[in-house]
């Protein structure tokens, strides 16, 4: 099952999931557009349009860091760039990890109509997530503004930070996808476990601060910790740990080759799972 | 599970040699939790219904033909036309599709964003099949003049009733270069006058050489657009003429 009349590909082989993917990933007019039509839909018939992603963002980042930055007696000026770049970084990743589990099921429709490459609608996922990303980037702009936030060389970082984070999202789409569409219960658990998430990933609290047995409690397991702290800290003006960069590396490497062979053993069944 | 499908490039051929659609019906008791534990203390298995939607199809479609499909509700024309379309992978057989595939399959609303307008709706399919966005304004003027809908391609398609819905489909999918063309029902929703010049197109597309196959319960339209007939009987070929 493959782009039609474009590329020949065995079933069920690597071969046959990575022709998928590149197929996938050269079909850009389709996922692009298919992403934008995503967005467009979910703020139709608003004044703001798909600016509500970033007034969502600052009104969700304002209420947290009053509360927290209170709560814990923070200084402002340091507190509201760390939850505000945490937050936005921690919301795409998190974004990207839900879309991915929902790529087959969520566009069915399509998948029992189109013929074409699958990865196609892991690739909306990446997209659709990746331009709410983009909406919130200008808060991050202005909060490096308004803050003065310094930064420096470390900012090289940012884009691999980046990179990393768009990789694992598809990676994560090409193996969750398949299995929440063959067990629907694993799509409820990925929900719930990433509300979860959101208090056991350093987004307002600081992992530094903690000793390193708690550390490596919460934060030590913790796959989007180490990802969210090689490309927050660059927009913070530092630059990440080894352990992080070190941890990432790991992380995605298995994220991709679990994701590449899964896909590929199943890409032929999942016309019949959704 | 398959042995293989394949689209490969070429002139347009579909060649379905022994296909089978067979799949797993897991019904709500499969996923009672206190019933699967039970028979999970008891050692005893619940294994999934079977439903064979395909079996046993050989059939071979040459550049040119115009395939419709009948049978009653069921016996699986919309299952061997999305395995034609290469959208489902046969579990058992080989199915081979060469040449670009362009499939209208589904209800005549599959595919159409109700709050978009007509036109931007044909846009979107047309990018979605594989077109690039220039590609899709070359051709989009030429779309809404044969969908005929006027001044109603710029009104969100919610506003559309279903015949208005193929025709915008219908109009799309033969503007766009194929080799095959797979077309499930619903030509029959759109009024006498635009199913008139729809024959007229598909009849140009046959000149080009492509492959048709339609699927539909109308007589009537297949004897108008289609030099060959098959008829299924629960998912197997009971009848295979030309017409």
């Amino acid at each position: 099952m493959t782009t039609a009349g474009r590329v020949e590909a065995p079933i069920g082989t690597v071969v046959g999931g990575l022709e998928d993917l590149r197929s996938g990933i050269a079909d850009r007019h389709v996922w692009w557009g298919l992403s934008l039509q995503a967005v467009r839909a979910q703020y139709r018939r608003t004044y703001l349009g798909p600016w509500w992603i970033t007034l969502q963002t600052v009104i969700f980042i304002a209420g947290l860091s009053l509360l927290f930055g209170i709560l814990l007696g923070r200084s402002m000026d340091t507190f509201v760039p760390y939850v505000a770049m945490g937050f936005i970084i921690f919301t795409w990743m998190t974004g990207m990890i839900q879309s991915g589990a929902s790529a087959f099921t969520g566009n069915s429709a399509a998948l029992h109509t189109t013929p074409g490459p699958l990865s196609v609608y892991v690739m909306k996922g990446f997209a659709t997530n990746t331009i709410q990303f983009l909406h919130d980037l200008v808060v991050i702009f202005a909060v490096i503004i308004i803050f003065q936030v310094e930064l420096g060389f470390s900012l090289l970082f940012f884009p691999l930070g980046a990179a990393l984070i768009i990789i694992n999202g598809i990676a994560v789409g090409l193996w969750l996808g398949p299995v929440v569409a063959r067990y629907r219960d694993v799509g409820q658990f990925v929900g719930s476990i990433i509300r979860v998430l959101f208090f056991l990933t350093p987004i307002f609290w600081v992992a530094d601060e903690l000793s390193s047995g708690q550390r490596a409690i919460v934060a030590g397991w913790n796959p989007l910790a180490y990802l969210l702290d090689i490309t927050r800290s660059p927009l913070l003006g530092s630059s990440p740990s080894t352990i992080s960069l070190i941890g990432a590396g790991v992380i995605t490497a298995v994220n991709v080759v679990v994701g590449i062979v899964h896909f590929s053993r199943v890409r032929d069944r999942l016309a019949y799972w959704v | 599970m398959s042995l293989e499908t394949e689209i490969v490039n070429g002139s347009a051929v579909i060649h379905l040699r022994d296909v089978w659609v067979q799949y797993q019906l897991r019904h709500a008791h499969h996923y009672n939790l206190k019933r699967s534990l039970t028979n999970a203390l008891t050692f005893r298995r619940e294994l999934p219904e079977v439903i064979t939607a395909i079996q046993s199809c050989t059939l071979e479609v040459f550049a040119g033909e115009r395939v419709g499909i009948t049978g009653s509700n069921g016996s699986g024309k919309s299952t061997l036309l999305s395995v034609m379309a290469g959208v489902r992978t046969p579990s058992h057989g080989q199915a081979r599709i060469s040449g670009r595939v362009l499939a209208l399959l589904g209800g005549p609303s599959q595919g159409l964003d109700p709050e978009l307008t007509g036109r931007e709706n044909a846009r979107a399919l047309g990018i979605r099949l594989g077109q690039s966005p220039r590609q899709m304004e070359e051709v989009l003027p030429e779309i809404i003049d044969f969908s005929g809908l006027g001044t109603r391609a710029d009104h969100p398609v919610y506003t559309y009733s279903s015949g208005m819905q193929v025709r915008l489909r219908f109009s799309t999918i033969t503007a766009l270069d194929a080799d095959v063309l797979v077309v499930d029902e619903g030509i029959g929703a759109a009024d006498t006058e635009f199913n008139e010049r729809a024959a007229q197109r598909l009849e140009a597309f046959y000149d080009r050489a492509g492959i048709l196959v339609l699927a539909s319960h109308d007589e009537g339209i297949l004897d108008r657009f289609c030099n060959r007939h098959v008829r299924l009987e629960s998912g197997s070929i009971a009848m295979d003429q030309p017409t």
